[in-house]
């Protein structure tokens, strides 16, 4: 019985998850070996290889790699803490929160792509306007994900904690965290996978290096080889940081629909 | 042990949230003396105000009017609710711990030594490194009741501890809080709105009705007792009479049993 639920369990972890990306490769592969695709639109599988192999040799890919994985975690270490931090005073001011949920709803329904221009004029071409874009695509989930879980905090564990004489310090760490952090944690681990789906954005602005620029310079020299390694790289960097964050932190025990999504 | 009086406390709540003039008057001016170490138990139709004012005497209501005396009984008080209320996301004995951390006279092994010797009395030895969820609801609610006698308190609030139990674990529950009351006394409250409870826990029964005080019996029979003996039926009948239940008398069957006819034509 152990063996057989140890094998299902390797089975489901890791071999079913991996067939569907291999078939996908295998298809790839052979329809460019019979010569089915037009290699500018489609290049080959190690045609891309041969690309990313040439990036990395040159250390080109690294270094694009290490500038948007800075801007990432700085966007969303600004973002996240800004929305957690937002998410408390709302709850805690509910008038606040009715004073600034007009302004609030629009900004969150503005794709940050749409303000780019006006990024661009108001804070350069720099740094600043890329963190700009990156704050903007992840700080809502954050901020709704924590400011729910907030509101859904059980009133009558309050009551308790109040007859226990619990200073308001150790109602905050002993009841209220433990409650928000499964809420909480979703929001951060959406928040830094829209905050990485941002980052070509961000990086159309004027960019000279990341892997946003790295696709969007490839294009313009035609080299859709490249293209796909930018793509590729963003694919791969992102699957690994999330099962990163997942191990990193206190596990979310409930079954849930946003286990898993990126 | 304190004795604990309530004198002309009223509340009352909006009902609807635009409209302060539409008030629901919950308590009117209640007049209440708890007797040091005694258990009052406080019985009840659902909303006659039971939770009202037990709440008002825990410190998580204020009263519209009237005073509670002694000052501060609030913070001297231990409560257990009707459900356990233990966090899911610590152990039984961090659980039981909490009641203990603002005590800052007792170190580490004295309070872990009033931990054990909590879990003992209420026979939950096995469960001291259990989760809240593995728990059974009768081993949960003991939990509560060990947590709150941590605080060893002056009051101690009990409301409608037991109504979420099955009836054999109720029973065993009535008959562990017993010997826990008389071994050290303390001032207690008890709300339920189960007679048998009342009947066999009480040193006085009383009635509530619509926010006021409707009856008030000292119930002096020893303890454990013994619910068939003729004391016990007649506290009984009294009970049934003041909250107007009962069998409908036989011989007058009572109308609003007896249907129309045209339903059944």
């Amino acid at each position: 019985m152990v063996r057989n639920s140890s094998r299902n369990n390797w089975w489901g972890k890791f071999l079913l998850p991996a067939l569907l990306p291999l078939l996908l490769l295998a298809v790839w592969g052979g329809a460019s070996a019979a010569g089915w695709t037009n290699t500018f639109l489609l290049p080959s599988p190690w045609e891309v290889l041969e690309a990313a192999k040439d990036l990395g040799s040159k250390g080109a890919l690294q270094e694009h790699l290490a500038v948007s994985f800075g801007r990432v975690l700085a966007g969303f270490s600004i973002s996240a803490s800004c929305a957690l931090l937002l998410a408390a005073c709302h709850h805690s001011m509910p008038r606040l929160e009715q004073f600034m949920s007009v302004p609030l709803e629009a900004i969150r329904v503005i794709p940050p792509l749409a303000t780019v221009p006006v990024l661009i004029l108001w804070l350069g071409i720099g740094e600043a306007s890329k963190l700009a874009i990156i704050v903007l695509a992840s700080f809502f989930p954050v901020y709704l994900s924590t400011r729910t879980a907030l509101s859904l905090c059980d009133p009558k564990l309050m009551q308790m904690a109040h007859t226990l004489r619990l200073t308001k310090l150790e109602r905050l760490r002993l009841i209220t965290v433990p409650q928000i952090l499964p809420g909480a944690m979703t929001g951060l681990r959406l928040g830094f996978g829209y905050a990485w789906r941002a980052l070509v954005g961000a990086e159309m602005i004027a960019a000279a290096a990341g892997l946003g620029y790295l696709i969007i310079d490839s294009e313009e020299l035609a080299r859709t080889d490249r293209v796909f390694v930018g793509i590729a790289t963003i694919a791969i960097t992102g699957l690994l940081l999330d099962a990163i964050f997942r191990r990193l932190l206190p596990q979310d025990k409930r079954q849930g629909a946003l286990k898993g999504v990126f | 042990m304190k004795t604990v009086e309530l004198n002309g406390v009223s509340k009352s709540y909006s009902e609807g949230q635009q409209d302060e003039s539409r008030r629901l008057s919950v308590l009117k001016s209640v007049d209440l003396t708890l007797q040091a170490g005694e258990i009052t138990v406080l019985i009840g139709r659902s909303g006659c105000g039971k939770t009202t004012l037990l709440h008002m005497l825990a410190g998580l209501l204020e009263p519209d009017a009237g005073v509670i005396s002694p000052e501060g009984i609030a913070e001297q008080c231990g409560v257990v609710f009707q459900d356990h209320r233990l966090l899911p996301w610590l152990t039984v004995e961090e659980n039981l711990s909490l009641a203990l951390r603002h005590r800052r006279d007792l170190d580490a092994s004295e309070k872990r030594r009033r931990v054990l010797r909590v879990l003992k009395q209420l026979g939950l030895e096995a469960a001291l490194t259990k989760m809240p969820a593995a728990l059974s609801g009768g081993m949960a609610q003991r939990v509560a009741l060990g947590r709150a006698l941590l605080l060893e308190p002056e009051l101690f609030l009990l409301d409608e501890p037991f109504a979420a139990l099955d009836a054999l674990t109720r029973s065993d529950m009535q008959h562990l809080l017993l010997p826990l009351t008389q071994e050290k006394p303390i001032t207690t409250l008890f709300v339920t709105h189960d007679l048998a409870e009342a009947c066999l826990i009480a040193d006085r029964i009383i009635v509530m009705d619509q926010g006021t005080i409707r009856t008030d019996i000292a119930v002096s029979q020893p303890k454990p007792r013994d619910l068939y003996s003729p004391q016990m039926r007649e506290l009984r009948n009294t009970l049934e009479q003041a909250l107007d239940i009962g069998a409908p008398h036989l011989d007058a069957p009572s109308n609003k049993y007896r249907d129309t006819g045209q339903d059944h034509a």
